[in-house]
């Protein structure tokens, strides 16, 4: 659906650039992650494909269709966008931020209530956003990027900032909205949200992606399984990690035999495990 | 349209939450009652017709109608002399003179003076009802020729007829330029640095409703507190609507001459308070041409060149006739083609910044 070939963008229209030949594909239906720390380039690859940045070079083609120039109204009437940083206008409702927004687009919009309903600000439709918590008007952001009903969305960290129970809510509308068929292109650093939610995943580090897969493909290649141990040692309880591997087998039962072992998990690699190996970099 | 419509919906309801709609309108009613009452007012005057009747044509006609239809009428305006007249008109600018004389080939001779702002058309119209008139009332001797009317237009009037205008008045443009006209500017880069402080324009842009449209929703409201501002400033001061159609025609031009520098300076700021300092500057720029308008003596030909020059004097021209219409259409002329290339140019630069900066 979405294929994009070596994308770069230079901010400064010079040799540095922010995004620095970047390739992948986008199934229809697919939520397809883009992770990596802070001014590793998400953003400004989010900013060119959704038409806030000028397509210096590269290739962008949605529906076999190459574009070119800026987008046409078109392409803006099928697409939302979350952003990062909730932008209300802040001295509207949370409703008229909506009906405001809906009024916008050619096409047919979602009832403003009911949006509201699904992100949990029914109650608060009628108070003026400047009066919400940051989490709040997050979710108001997050409610207008879906009111045209877009089949192309694009979500900047939507879980930032939001309360576990919160996030859960808005991770479940990203799925329910996947299962109708929605393409969803998400940027973020929180590898547990990405995990979670995306079918791939790219790790881009210095605009270059370094690595493409599902989590669970990229832990498998990269990552190794490991086993935690913990035991009583002179009446205090201590733990070990070890591998799980062939080799790691002999190890692993010797040191039951002379431990006096309590509990014993198994656990896989983390995403943020992965990307560290990969990168030599954190996700800050 | 409709979305237009909407947008202009939102910046209107937006303008009026941050109150910067209602500062406007009420700053501009303080400034109307300031003019009003702490500024001399004027004394208005009615209409009147100084005659000086050497044939007793008049008070023929003011006895048939008297006797007729059993009214009463009295005449205070009958003069002896042209002196006289001239005397009254210059003490009523909306007062002028007939003298009526018996004529060489006619009946009746008539001569019209009128005051020097009065138009050619207006004078043309004048010997034409005098001609229709003279006509009826003697009909055997058919049309009288054109000989028979003169219409005079005293010039000599001219001098210190500004002086007369109270000063309540005389500064009604330079304030309608700044509180009105110059508004356009500071208030697009507010609305502009607003929008773009608070990243709502990033919304708007993937949003099918194009830069153009949010442009232009935002000169409307513009537009449109403009005609209020400059309604609750002029009609009061200028006791009524006397020239108020092509006075706000200049406004409105004026109006959007500054929003389009407001969009040009917006495009290079983020902020609104950033570029404040240039607001001002260019401020005290516009207001030039106002040093002309009070001392013509200051009238340098690079004057000229600031658009608000043609704002100041068409408002003037418009404001106080005196056969001076040219100034109010040559003044509009020069403003439309100065926004049409500004509108044009800003709109352009600031699509392209927004587009740049993601």
């Amino acid at each position: 659906m979405i294929e994009v070939k070596n994308l770069f963008h230079s901010y400064e229209k010079n040799d540095e650039h922010a995004v620095d030949g970047v390739s992948f594909d986008i199934k229809k239906g697919e939520i397809f992650g883009f992770l990596g720390p802070s001014g590793a380039g998400k953003s400004t690859t989010q900013g060119i494909l959704a038409g806030l940045l000028e397509l210096q070079k590269g290739e962008i083609i949605i529906d076999e269709e190459a574009r070119e120039g800026h987008p046409n109204k078109a392409f803006f009437n099928r697409i939302g966008v979350g952003f990062e940083r909730p932008n209300v206008y802040k001295k509207l409702t949370a409703m008229d931020n909506l009906k405001f927004h809906a009024s916008l687009y050619d096409g047919e919009t979602e009832d403003p209530m009911t949006v509201l309903e699904r992100v949990g600000l029914k109650d608060e439709a009628k108070k003026k956003a400047g009066a919400f918590s940051k989490g709040m008007m997050q979710r108001i952001g997050f409610a207008r990027s879906m009111i045209n009903k877009p089949d192309i969305w694009f979500l900047d960290e939507p879980t930032m900032g939001l309360d576990p129970t919160t996030a859960n809510s808005i991770k479940k509308i990203i799925k329910e909205k996947q299962k109708e068929g929605t393409t969803i292109f998400l940027t973020t650093h929180n590898m547990f949200a990405a995990d979670e939610l995306c079918d791939r995943v790219a790790f881009i580090v210095d605009g270059k992606i370094v690595a493409m897969d599902s989590p669970k493909n990229l832990k498998l290649k990269y990552g190794k399984p490991t086993v935690t141990v913990e035991y009583l040692e002179n009446g205090k309880l201590e733990s070990a990690s070890m591998g799980m591997g062939e080799k790691d087998k002999s190890k692993l039962e010797k040191f039951i035999a002379e431990h006096d072992v309590k509990t014993i998990h198994s656990g896989e690699p983390t995403l943020e495990e992965i990307f560290i190996k990969l990168t030599g970099r954190g996700l800050e | 349209m409709k979305k237009i419509l909407n947008l202009f919906k939102k910046d209107v309801l937006l303008g009026i939450k941050d109150v910067f709609i209602l500062l406007e309108i009420g700053f501009a009613i303080v400034i109307m009652l300031l003019l009003i009452f702490v500024f001399p007012k004027d004394i208005e005057r009615d209409a009147m017709v100084y005659i000086q009747d050497e044939t007793g044509l008049v008070q023929s006609i003011i006895d048939q109608f008297s006797e007729n239809e059993e009214i009463n009428m009295e005449f205070d305006a009958f003069v002896e002399t042209r002196k006289e007249i001239i005397d009254g008109m210059t003490k009523n600018r909306n007062a002028m003179g007939v003298i009526i004389s018996k004529g060489d080939e006619t009946l009746y001779k008539t001569e019209m003076l009128v005051q020097p702002y009065t138009t050619d058309a207006m004078m043309k119209y004048v010997e034409i009802e005098m001609e229709d008139l003279l006509s009826m009332m003697h009909p055997p001797m058919g049309a009288y020729p054109l000989s028979a009317h003169s219409v005079v237009r005293l010039s000599s009037l001219q001098e210190g007829l500004k002086d007369d205008i109270p000063f309540n008045r005389r500064i009604l443009p330079p304030i309608i330029l700044m509180m009105v006209g110059i508004l356009g500017m500071f208030a697009m880069v507010s609305l502009i640095g607003q929008e773009r402080a608070d990243a709502t324009i990033r919304a708007f842009r993937v949003t099918p409703t194009g830069m153009i449209g949010f442009l232009l929703s935002k000169n409307l409201m513009l537009l449109a507190v403009s005609v209020v501002t400059f309604s609750i400033l002029y009609v009061p001061v200028m006791g009524g609507f006397a020239g108020y159609l092509p006075a706000l025609m200049i406004t409105a031009l004026t109006v959007i001459f500054g929003s389009a520098i407001g969009t040009f300076l917006g495009s290079f700021f983020d902020n609104p308070m950033a570029s404040m300092g240039y607001v001002i500057l260019l401020m005290m720029l516009l207001s030039l041409p106002a040093i002309s308008l009070f001392a013509p003596v200051f009238s340098p030909a690079w004057l000229k060149f600031i658009p608000t020059y043609h704002t100041l004097f068409g408002l003037d021209a418009a404001m106080f006739p005196d056969n001076n219409a040219h100034i109010i259409w040559q003044g509009a002329g020069i403003l439309a083609a100065i926004d049409l290339v500004l509108i044009t140019l800003s709109g352009w630069v600031f699509v392209n910044r927004i587009r740049k900066e993601g």
